[in-house]
């Protein structure tokens, strides 16, 4: 097979969650370019926002998409909060980074996981899922829901740790740091996981930085973009910790900081409980959004998410505009997948994390 | 020479080929997906799962492509690897219950037979006229480019050991006999690389991890298979469940041969017993493994098992 040809992949496709359609031109069993077609789960949220009040917006933008359906409503309700003129209480914040990094450990493990069930490597891949489950249990107890934590409201969050709770949730943790652990080694290790995504997908930092790629992709190539430090939210900033660098550029660099991240979020959430300071978890009553205009930006599982809500003083938004991480982050698979071999299309797609409904809302 | 007897009748059709031979291989295939759960923490099918999965697929409708290539290689391409094993299990001896067809040189037979089923796929897969199968195929030939020269090594390896020093033996039966009275080639230590050679071999052929990658699900889906459904699709299943048991059934004749008794029933068991025991190895390394790529898999299959093979080979040369 010497000439080019054209191989679909999608819209309905096993290697791939969510329908995008990939139209790869492949020479031989290399591909040579890439064609993105998207709008498949298109639901009109944006317009859907404008007919919701503020409160119910909240319901809304969490069912944006279900692995980062913390940071959705998350940052609205910050962006709010900014036109409000709302100041959450100190609880109230590290709250919010509690809920924030379970999620984003939860996410990250799932990432993971994919990535050895498209390697070949189910077993990691349930053993994984399966640490992944603790998680999904801690989420379950303490917030009621297995995906949609509703963790955040206007003026603060909607839940409060009492002590029996924080002792389960740290033992929790402490009971999966040594599955994850040994995990990582495989990941890390593994000589074939090595072989399949070593030099995969390589974006190099300029490239990161000339696309503008966000989030764990771009750290994977040693580029720091973390919001949580470089504009930090919520009580990220009284925190002690450190950005994950990893400068691979390729999949299995990716992967690490996924890992890596995934620990560094069991630490956070460790540190808040340690510095859980008393009081109110929530501002008296329900402010009223005057007239005026908010941003934000949160560090979410897939890397910045961006909001823009715009108030006339009434009970619904004007405009609501968000900018979800993959946008930014699938220009790059047509620098990623060049040269790539016919079977590494779906590992590199993964190692974005991509999140298609995010992105069509 | 082969003559039409009714034994051999019986032997094509019921035992211990024909369906005691499906129905065998189709419960080893489904052990193996439980053994495969059982080490991913999961319950898996029941044992009678692909026997059902055989049944369903009977009486659903045969659906054919329009862009088909070739219409009638599309539907007669099963048959080849399907009749390719059913022959491989009929000349296949089983120690102590079956002696084969006792022909003088069927291992040269086997060479062919066991190329069949590969056959069959990238018959059935180039013609089917799907982009995936056309990938999935021409990994099937790259593959199979590069197992078969493993596999061939060994046979004669097998061959020249069991003619104890006075040229080769190339009677399947002769094999077996040799080993019963000599001990099985799996307690020689020349022999043991030949062995890890034939085990990535019957990795390689049955698409196992490491080596699961022309029909990866990954990224060409089904492969092959993709376009396939009802009887054809069925009779690639059958396929699959006899290469299983023909190739644990060559392990045995080339490796441990070894009879428990003297009684046919026990021998039976034992054989069985040999063939589960197999099938949980080849689960495990399913189940520990991720897969590779197809270049990568390549240079794995030109290097390991080939090296292997000739080390063995050498050793039983001169020495």
């Amino acid at each position: 097979m010497g000439e080019t040809y054209k191989v679909p992949v999608g819209p309905i496709h096993i290697a791939l969650e969510e329908p995008v359609y990939f139209k790869v031109t492949v020479h031989g069993e290399t591909v040579e370019h890439v064609d993105i077609l998207s709008g498949f789960v298109h639901r009109g949220m944006e317009a859907l926002v404008l007919r919701r009040n503020f409160l119910q917006n909240m319901i809304i933008t969490e069912r944006t998409c279900s692995l980062c359906s913390n940071n959705h409503p998350f940052t609205y309700i910050m962006a709010v909060e900014k036109i409000a003129g709302v100041k959450i209480p100190p609880r109230a914040e590290y709250l919010r980074v509690i809920a924030d990094e379970v999620k984003r450990a939860a996410s990250h493990l799932f990432n993971v996981s994919m990535l050895a069930h498209l390697v070949g490597f189910h077993s990691l891949m349930t053993q994984t899922m399966e640490t992944r489950e603790v998680l999904q249990d801690v989420k379950e107890s303490i917030w009621g829901n297995r995906m949609d934590l509703g963790a955040n409201t206007i003026g603060g969050v909607k839940y409060d740790l009492d002590k029996e709770q924080i002792r389960y949730l740290i033992k929790q943790l402490n009971s999966i740091k040594k599955p994850i652990r040994e995990l990582a080694a495989i990941y890390r290790d593994n000589r074939i996981v090595r072989a399949r995504t070593e030099g995969v997908g390589v974006l190099s930092k300029e490239d990161t930085l000339r696309l503008g790629v966000v989030g764990p992709t771009a750290r994977g190539s040693g580029v720091n973009n973390d919001i949580r430090l470089i504009y930090p939210y919520a009580a990220y900033d009284k925190l002690d910790w450190d950005v994950v660098l990893e400068d691979g550029c390729d999949v299995r660099a990716r992967a690490l900081v996924r890992l890596r991240e995934v620990f560094q979020a069991i630490n956070l959430v460790e540190q808040c409980l340690k510095a859980l300071p008393d009081g109110p978890v929530k501002t008296k009553g329900f402010p009223r959004i005057p007239k005026g205009e908010g941003v934000a930006r949160t560090e979410a599982p897939r890397g910045e998410l961006f909001f823009y809500v715009k108030s006339d003083g009434s009970s619904k938004p004007e405009r609501m505009k968000w900018r979800v991480p993959t946008y930014l982050n699938w220009e790059a698979l047509k620098v990623m997948m060049p040269g790539n071999k016919i079977a590494d299309i779906s590992v590199i797609f993964n190692s974005i994390d991509p999140c298609i409904s995010c992105t069509e809302r | 020479m082969i003559t039409l007897s009714a034994s051999s009748v019986f032997a094509y059709l019921l035992f211990p080929g024909g369906l005691f031979a499906v129905l065998f291989g189709l419960l080893l295939l489904s052990m193996g997906r439980i053994a495969v759960a059982r080490f991913q923490g999961r319950v898996g099918p029941p044992i009678y799962q692909n026997i059902f999965d055989i049944i369903k697929l009977r009486v659903k409708e045969v659906l054919i492509p329009e862009d088909v290539t070739n219409k009638l290689m599309f539907c007669i391409a099963p048959v080849f690897g399907f009749v390719g094993m059913m022959t491989a299990i009929f000349i296949l001896p089983v120690s102590g219950v079956y002696g084969g067809t006792g022909a003088s040189s069927d291992l040269i037979v086997l060479i062919y037979l066991l190329a069949l089923p590969a056959v069959s796929h990238i018959l059935g897969g180039s013609a089917s006229g799907s982009t995936y199968a056309a990938i999935s195929v021409s990994r099937e030939v790259i593959l199979m480019f590069a197992y078969e020269i493993s596999f061939i090594i060994v046979l004669f390896t097998v061959a020249l050991a069991a003619g104890g020093g006075d040229g080769a033996q190339f009677s399947l039966k002769g094999i077996v006999d040799y080993q019963i009275t000599h001990g099985s080639f799996i307690s020689d230590i020349k022999m043991i690389p030949a062995f890890l050679a034939f085990v990535i071999f019957m990795l390689a052929t049955l698409e196992v991890p490491p080596f699961h990658i022309a029909e990866n699900d990954g990224d060409v889906m089904k492969g092959y298979l993709m376009e396939y459904s009802g009887m054809p699709l069925a009779l690639f299943e059958i396929t699959h469940a006899l290469k299983l048991l023909v190739l644990i059934t060559v392990l045995q004749v080339f490796f441990m041969p070894g009879i428990a008794g003297a009684s046919i029933i026990v021998n039976l068991l034992w054989f069985i017993g040999k063939s589960a025991a197999v099938v949980a190895c080849i689960a495990f390394i399913h189940a520990s493994m991720p897969s590779f790529r197809v270049d990568q898999a390549f240079k794995f299959l030109m290097i390991v098992p080939i090296l292997l093979s000739l080390m063995s080979l050498g050793m039983i040369l001169f020495f």
